[in-house]
């Protein structure tokens, strides 16, 4: 079959590889028919994220066919159209049986790798690095998927793909992030990264009932995107503002700041002055290898008592954090990756009701062998780039 | 910047498989270093029988600290070799009963511990194990079961004259709240031939070893199977 591969950085290729086959007895096969470049895999384009292998396949948002099951899979047939969460989950430990199934016990075979690093690992992903499992991707023609009948969700007929295939990640993604900010009635919330998980961010925060969201990035389109949604009532911008962002939304809130901050931007965040040079010379020496300047500015705009909620992924460590703060302003802060299984069938619901399309974030439509470029081109912001889509 | 370097820069991960048993600590290797840089330069300045006695002792010191095993000390009959002793945790999402039950059937033990070939039960309270070196010479012993309290501590030593003198226990205790079962586990490999074989295996009997075997326990009993990836598919000509 074709898949995308990683072979070190900047350098992913579509190559002839084996089928993939039944290894466990819990395993399915999934044929797949759409699948996604996410924001997150540009890290590993970059290099960011340590214990890949050259040959590794990408890719974690996918959905598809069931063409293969194994012998201890039984709510899942052949036949199935189903997207599958890029969280691997056994669902029978503490973790999956409490809903947190981002941090299932029992699915990654490396868990000793994360523990090195962590302290516990949290689940396998699909395609991402060895330290979380080392599990081959989805941007692939097809997948060995473990734990079959715990993580695909089932779809029914008469939606197409483009309006389902974001449940793998961004959608929940987005979700959770929004619902980590426990909005109140009357609640401002800010939103880092305008990118596809900023925009669903923004659009679950309306569904859990924000009164105001504020979108802030630098790139026109994504800020032009984001300010549709909300009945076109959400506000965008620009994080390089030259009063400072800290000032723009202390006024913007009649001197309060958000009630809760989202980063949606993560580990690579664009620096800014003097302390993105910093960032920027740290990580090329390796003394850091996070650059968190979404994450600084939230915690310094934040409004006193209020939330940061972190879905943009960070894998090591950062400098120069606010502690202080966030300690004077008794902020919250959740994060983590996204607890898949709890908010798939409730946003399945969402979109057969007509309260989302998911599919107004995709910009770009490849076949699977053109998914170098759109790397590349994603990366590069070009060409208007928000969410590209691949065909295998 | 590749990728490399970047995953140097982050704390060591040692491969578990890799880990001896019988390093030295630090201090000892520091102090050994220390000293036979010392020891060595000095014998190399004098000349003579005494320049050259005092070269080989700082080298071997050399040797020692930097190869950090007690070949030396071992060699020189000065220490004595002491047993391998792991004692290590699981919770379990499962009863008492059910963990308990899983451990006292012998037999289910290479399912989950990977180092050991076969066990089996050859009567109510003995046992005989089998384990595999990767020269493809099998070590093979006798165990007896001392204690055996049903859900709550089973413990087993090898007969007086087993090539491999080992014991083992298995706690089991509640997890708090609804979390299940805790398991505390003791193993200890005596020195003795036993230990010079097993130290001949390609993964070192060693405290992170049994954790991932409890590890695998553990997913056997609460998802059903041990994850892998081996045989997966990949864009490399070996698999995986």
């Amino acid at each position: 079959m074709r898949a995308l591969c990683w072979h070190g950085v900047d350098d992913v290729r579509v190559e002839s590889v084996p089928d993939p086959s039944i290894l466990n007895p819990r395993d399915a096969i999934v044929k797949v028919s759409r699948t996604a470049i996410c924001g997150s895999d540009l890290h590993l384009f970059d290099g960011y994220i340590p214990t890949m292998k050259s040959g590794d396949i990408l890719g974690h948002e996918f959905m598809g066919e069931v063409v293969e099951i194994g012998n201890e899979v039984h709510t899942l047939q052949v036949g199935d159209r189903v997207v599958v969460p890029f969280t691997i989950s056994c669902g029978h430990c503490h973790y999956c049986t409490e809903g947190e199934t981002a941090a299932c016990d029992n699915s990654n075979p490396n868990a000793w790798m994360a523990e090195k690093l962590y302290g516990y690992s949290p689940a396998a992903l699909f395609g991402y690095s060895h330290m979380l499992g080392g599990y081959a991707g989805g941007q692939a023609e097809y997948v060995r998927v473990p734990f079959a009948d715990v993580g695909p969700l089932k779809l029914p007929e008469g939606l197409e793909d483009e309006k389902l295939l974001f449940l793998s990640d961004i959608f929940p993604t987005g979700y959770q992030a929004a619902e980590y900010c426990d909005v109140q009635p009357g609640d401002t919330i800010a939103v880092w990264g305008c990118g596809p998980v900023g925009q669903f961010a923004i659009q679950s925060a309306y569904l859990l009932g924000a009164e105001r969201v504020i979108a802030i990035d630098d790139v026109p389109e994504r800020l032009e995107m984001a300010k549709h949604h909300g009945e076109g009532r959400t506000e965008a911008v620009d994080f390089s503002h030259e009063r400072g962002i800290v000032e723009v939304l202390r006024e913007m809130t009649g001197g309060r700041g958000p009630d809760a901050c989202i980063d949606a931007v993560g580990m690579e965040a664009h620096g800014l002055g003097p302390m993105g040079v910093y960032d920027k010379v740290k990580q090329s020496m390796m003394l850091e290898t996070d650059r968190p300047t979404a994450l600084r500015q939230a915690i310094q705009a934040c409004g006193k008592g209020g939330t940061i909620s972190i879905p943009g992924v960070y894998g090591g460590v950062l400098d120069k954090f606010p502690l202080g703060a966030a300690f004077g302003k008794g902020l919250t802060f959740k994060m983590g990756q996204t607890h898949m299984h709890r908010y798939m069938p409730k946003l399945l619901e969402h979109i057969q009701n007509g309260d989302i399309d998911p599919s107004v974030v995709i910009t770009h439509r490849l076949p699977l062998d053109q998914a170098p470029e759109g790397y590349d081109m994603f990366r590069a912001k070009q060409d208007g780039c928000i969410k590209i889509v691949l065909e295998p | 910047m590749d990728v490399k370097t970047i995953s140097d820069s982050l704390p060591a991960i040692p491969d578990p498989r890799q880990v001896s048993a019988t390093e030295l600590g630090m201090g000892e290797r520091i102090a050994s270093l220390a000293g036979g840089s010392l020891l060595t330069w000095y014998g190399l300045r004098r000349r003579g029988i005494g320049g050259g006695a005092a070269a080989v002792a700082g080298a071997a010191l050399l040797y020692h600290g930097a190869g950090g095993y007690s070949t030396l000390s071992r060699r020189m009959g000065l220490e004595a070799p002491q047993p391998t002793q792991i004692a290590k945790s699981m919770t379990i999402r499962r009863t008492a009963e059910e963990v308990y039950a899983f451990w006292r059937n012998l037999e289910n033990l290479p399912r989950f511990m990977t180092h050991l070939q076969r066990v089996e039960q050859t009567d109510a309270t003995h046992s005989h194990w089998t384990l595999a070196l990767p020269s493809g010479q099998i070590l093979e012993w006798d165990s007896k079961i001392i204690e055996d309290e049903p859900n709550r501590v089973l413990r087993w030593v090898s007969l007086p004259d087993s090539s491999v003198r080992n014991s083992g226990s298995v706690e089991f205790r509640p997890a708090p709240g609804n979390r299940g079962t805790e398991i505390h586990v003791n193993f200890t490999y005596e020195p003795g031939t036993g230990r010079v074989e097993l130290a001949r295996l390609a993964r070192p009997i060693t405290a992170q070893l049994i954790a991932e075997e409890l590890r695998h326990c553990k997913q056997i009993l609460e998802a059903g199977e041990i994850p892998s990836i081996d045989g997966q598919t990949s864009c490399r000509r070996a698999a995986t």
